[in-house]
């Protein structure tokens, strides 16, 4: 086995950049792919698309890699936290108790669906945290419980909601990269700078996620300060999280696919991990997208939601995970 | 000169029940202290005090002469270094790995090794032993190799003071003496100080210069191990007749006495 | 663990079930003493009887049903759900509905006497047809008549009028987001041949859902969309802003907000005269 622990920042800087290289690749690639002809507008249309896709790949890898070294459990990911089910709730209650004319309409869906993430990530972090701190066990019963009720708290909303109103949720529910990001800057930048700032705080931490897996107490005794650490990644992960669902709706298995996926070939050090997966997971959202974008005319639909990719992808990856001793968790 | 300095520490988890009531300690450089008591006496909890864990209600740490709430995570680290009873890692880390780990507190924001780093943690590997398997990750060593390689990754911190929580508690007799030879021996070498809390009387007797008897939240008795090992002061912390039988040299050896009072 | 936010959680939960529309039971002033009683789960068949002036024989009907100002009554459903009892409380003779009959056998089972009428509504066609078949059920055929009559001789009329006229590639989408659109076998798609139009998605079938290359693809001369009330101004926008499409070009990017445009009534027919002008704005409508 190679001796992985002469990470310089010389073979760093290298791998993201061939990365880099490769994500603009498939970027430019996928806005060639379509079936029809590429004029300018198209290909605009197109290169925001799969843009957004990127960054969302981006968002929920990096976020779900974070969150397992975080709770040093392979099966977490963003949606333990809440973020999707309590976006849906932010969302749904906007419509259907016609909050959404609070804000501008450009905001409001994307405003409602933040607002609601970010909600129930707090009521987790509540429900999880004692005297300040963070149980990783907990935070994770924590996040399923959350999500259960918000799940119950929706068909509830459905109650109020009209038949047209439900229909579009329960599109926007399955998760999907909107077409029309172009015509809203104000969306695609402010998530843009979240996003890839929340990217450059995770890979700061490398070393000190690297330490977390000793256990707290070894970690602090590093000089990893432990609890600061994880209420900051927490933070961090729920709004990179939430400007992906503000955009796309709440894509799932994402963050649980490609994290692992990365540990495969790349091995655990979370230095390496955090430019890699997140740069990986920019190209299968783009990929999947640009396949579903593709391939759903020939199926007769206009369009397959990524989400629906994803989560038929990430089942059965779900499942293997199970049932396999994986590598790199004991 | 003392590289750990307790003085009157007090602390309770809840207000009410102290666990700690006044505990006096003053560990010098280059000795190894083993704190010994009964189960519930509060050395575990001793033990998270002056890893930072807890805020004592009353008292001072001293760390180098400085009070350990002055000190930042990393300032703290690069004095005082733990090793756990059990060695675990959640990832797949290589031995070498999880040894450059160490030197966390070292370094800067990417983590990223110096070749300094890179010679210190080689250093610390082959002082304990583990050069040999540095590409193997923990999982495939044994008891006694683990724990090895925990405390080649405190050395790598090049602290001040060595915490050693039950080092040797699930270790076969062999392990048992190795780890304690191997912690004796940094002590005597890099002037390292030691603090081990543990259960074995007779091996912590054997190695240490200093041992510290512990009862409800106190130090009962302090001292090398000739003038504590006394059948009284024994018999007072630990609630159980002993005998002490003089063998060589070293410290006596001690046997609970059977049938129990 | 119940922290103050928990409660909280819940204690909105409960007022907000509580506070749930439970369907009123009705008084007895309603109620038209001879003609049949009718319940209408649809809002299509309750607006056309409204129109046909039965509206004295209406005893109950859904959430979404839309009511002419002024009027009110119990209410039996919504999307999801029908309140059996609400049913049963306004004692009807005939329960209209539009959804799978499957769903009413046991209404059907507590009330033997209750005669459950299934209407399909897809073509222009079907909407004449139901227009006679609710008359004869209201125990007035002659009002049904006359207004499937009327129905039938407008569209007739639209159709010769856009004869031999230049046919406009026409788009219908409704909402900006993954739109949806009309295609071959809808009532839509045939309002937009009979308004002299030529529907640029008829290659597909049913309310397909469209991809927005699929719109860029297809150069419309025209576009409808069909918008909620909070999103026009957006929808409009977007749509405009589409520089490729000879729509957007001319300008000929129309929103509407009534959502009778994607209800099977004889209000259809209005509609389709509005679309026959936007299509042929240079043919003579005096």
């Amino acid at each position: 086995m190679a001796d992985r622990s002469q990470l310089t920042a010389g073979r760093l800087a290298l791998t993201f950049l061939g990365l880099a290289a490769l994500v603009a690749l498939v970027w430019a690639g996928c806005t060639m792919l379509g079936r029809y002809d590429l004029t300018p507008q198209v290909w605009r249309f197109r290169a925001v698309r799969v843009f957004a896709a990127g960054l969302i790949g981006l968002a929920l890898a990096s976020g779900g890699l974070a969150l397992q070294g975080l709770v040093r459990n392979p099966l977490a990911e963003p949606y333990i936290l809440g973020i999707s089910s309590g976006a849906g709730v932010g969302v749904l209650m906007g419509r259907a108790m016609a909050l959404d004319a609070f804000f501008p309409r450009w905001l409001s869906e994307p405003a409602l669906a933040a607002v609601g993430g970010l909600a129930t990530c707090f009521v987790v972090w509540g429900i999880a945290q004692r005297r300040g701190r963070l149980d990783p066990f907990v935070l994770l019963l924590a996040g399923v419980i959350v999500n259960v009720f918000n799940g119950a708290l929706i068909l509830v909303l459905f109650l109020f909601a009209s038949p047209d109103d439900i229909a579009s949720f329960v599109g926007w529910g399955m998760g999907q990269v909107p077409d029309w990001l172009i015509t809203q800057p104000g969306l695609a930048w402010s998530s843009t700078a979240i996003v890839l700032a929340g990217w450059v705080f995770l890979l700061l931490r490398g070393s000190a996620f690297n330490a977390l897996g000793m256990g707290d107490t070894v970690a602090a005794s590093l000089g990893v300060p432990v609890h600061r650490l994880r209420i900051e990644t927490f933070v961090v992960v729920s709004l990179m999280t939430a400007a992906a669902v503000a955009i796309a709706g709440p894509v799932g298995f994402v963050g649980l696919i490609v994290p692992h996926a990365c540990r495969l070939i790349f091995g655990p050090d979370h230095r390496v991990l955090v430019v890699v997966a997140g740069l990986l997971g920019a190209i299968f959202v783009m990929l999947a997208d640009t396949a579903c974008r593709t391939v759903g005319e020939w199926v007769g639909l206009a369009e397959i939601p990524v989400g629906v990719l994803t989560a038929l992808a990430g089942g059965p990856f779900f499942i293997l995970l199970l049932r396999r001793r994986f590598q790199g968790m004991p | 000169m003392s590289v750990l300095d307790v003085r009157d520490l007090h602390f309770g988890y809840t207000p009410g029940r102290p666990v700690l009531r006044g505990v006096d300690l003053d560990l010098p450089a280059g000795s190894l202290c083993s704190i010994l008591g009964p189960n519930g006496s509060g050395k575990t909890t001793l033990l998270r005090c002056l890893l930072g864990q807890h805020t004592p209600s009353a008292g001072s740490i001293l760390l180098g002469g400085q009070p350990m709430q002055s000190l930042s995570a990393k300032q703290q680290a690069r004095q005082l270094a733990y090793v756990p009873q059990l060695p675990s890692s959640a990832f797949a880390f290589t031995v070498r790995e999880l040894v450059a780990m160490g030197r966390y507190a070292h370094q800067g924001a990417l983590g990223l090794a110096s070749s300094d780093d890179r010679d210190r943690v080689t250093d610390a590997l082959a002082r304990t032993g583990t050069l040999a398997f540095a590409d193997r990750t923990l999982g495939e060593l044994s008891g006694g190799e683990a724990q090895c390689v925990m405390i080649a990754r405190a050395l790598a911190q090049q602290p001040q003071v060595m915490l050693l929580d039950e080092p040797t508690s699930h270790l076969d007799l062999r392990n048992q003496l190795l780890i304690y030879r191997l912690v004796r021996q940094l002590t005597r070498e890099r002037g390292m100080a030691a603090l081990v809390v543990g259960h074995d009387i007779n091996l912590a007797a054997r190695h240490s210069d200093q041992l510290v008897l512990f009862r409800e939240g106190r130090v009962a008795a302090r001292g090398c191990p000739d003038d504590v090992l006394k059948a009284p002061l024994l018999r007072d912390t630990y609630g159980v007749e002993v005998d002490l039988w003089e063998v060589g040299e070293g410290p006596p050896l001690v046997q609970a006495r059977e049938p129990l009072g | 663990m119940r922290s103050p936010l928990a409660k909280t959680l819940l204690a909105i939960l409960v007022t907000m079930l509580t506070a749930c529309s439970s369907p009123r039971v009705p008084g007895p002033d309603h109620l038209a003493p001879v003609t049949p009683r009718m319940a209408s789960l649809a809002p299509a068949l309750t607006k056309m009887l409204f129109d046909l002036g039965l509206g004295g024989q209406v005893v109950g009907v859904s959430r979404y049903c839309g009511l002419p100002e002024g009027e009110q009554r119990p209410v039996l459903g919504d999307a999801l759900t029908v309140s059996t009892e609400a049913v049963l409380a306004t004692q009807p003779d005939i329960l209209l509905i539009q959804s799978d009959p499957a769903k009413y056998a046991p209404l059907q089972q507590l009330a033997p006497d209750l005669s459950i009428e299934h209407f399909s509504i897809e073509t222009l066609a079907d909407i004449s047809k139901a227009l006679r078949r609710l008359g004869t059920l209201a125990g007035q055929p002659e009002r049904g008549e006359q207004h499937a009559v009327a129905l039938e001789t407008g569209l007739d009329a639209l159709r010769s009028q856009t004869i031999g006229l230049d046919r406009p590639k026409v788009l219908f989408v409704m909402g900006s987001e993954k739109p949806g659109s009309a295609g071959r076998g809808s009532f839509v798609h045939e309002l937009i041949e009979l308004a002299g139009g030529q529907n640029a998605a008829g290659d597909l079938e049913g309310w397909p859902t469209l991809s927005l290359e699929y719109v860029l693809a297809a150069q419309p001369d025209v576009l409808v969309c069909w918008s909620s009330p909070q999103d026009a101004e957006r929808d409009r926008q977007r749509w405009s802003s589409l520089e490729d499409l000879p729509a957007a070009q001319l300008g000929r990017i129309h929103v509407v907000t009534e959502p009778s445009w994607t209800l099977p009534t004889p209000l259809l027919l209005g509609h389709a005269q509005q679309l026959e002008a936007w299509f042929h704005p240079e043919a003579d409508h005096g």
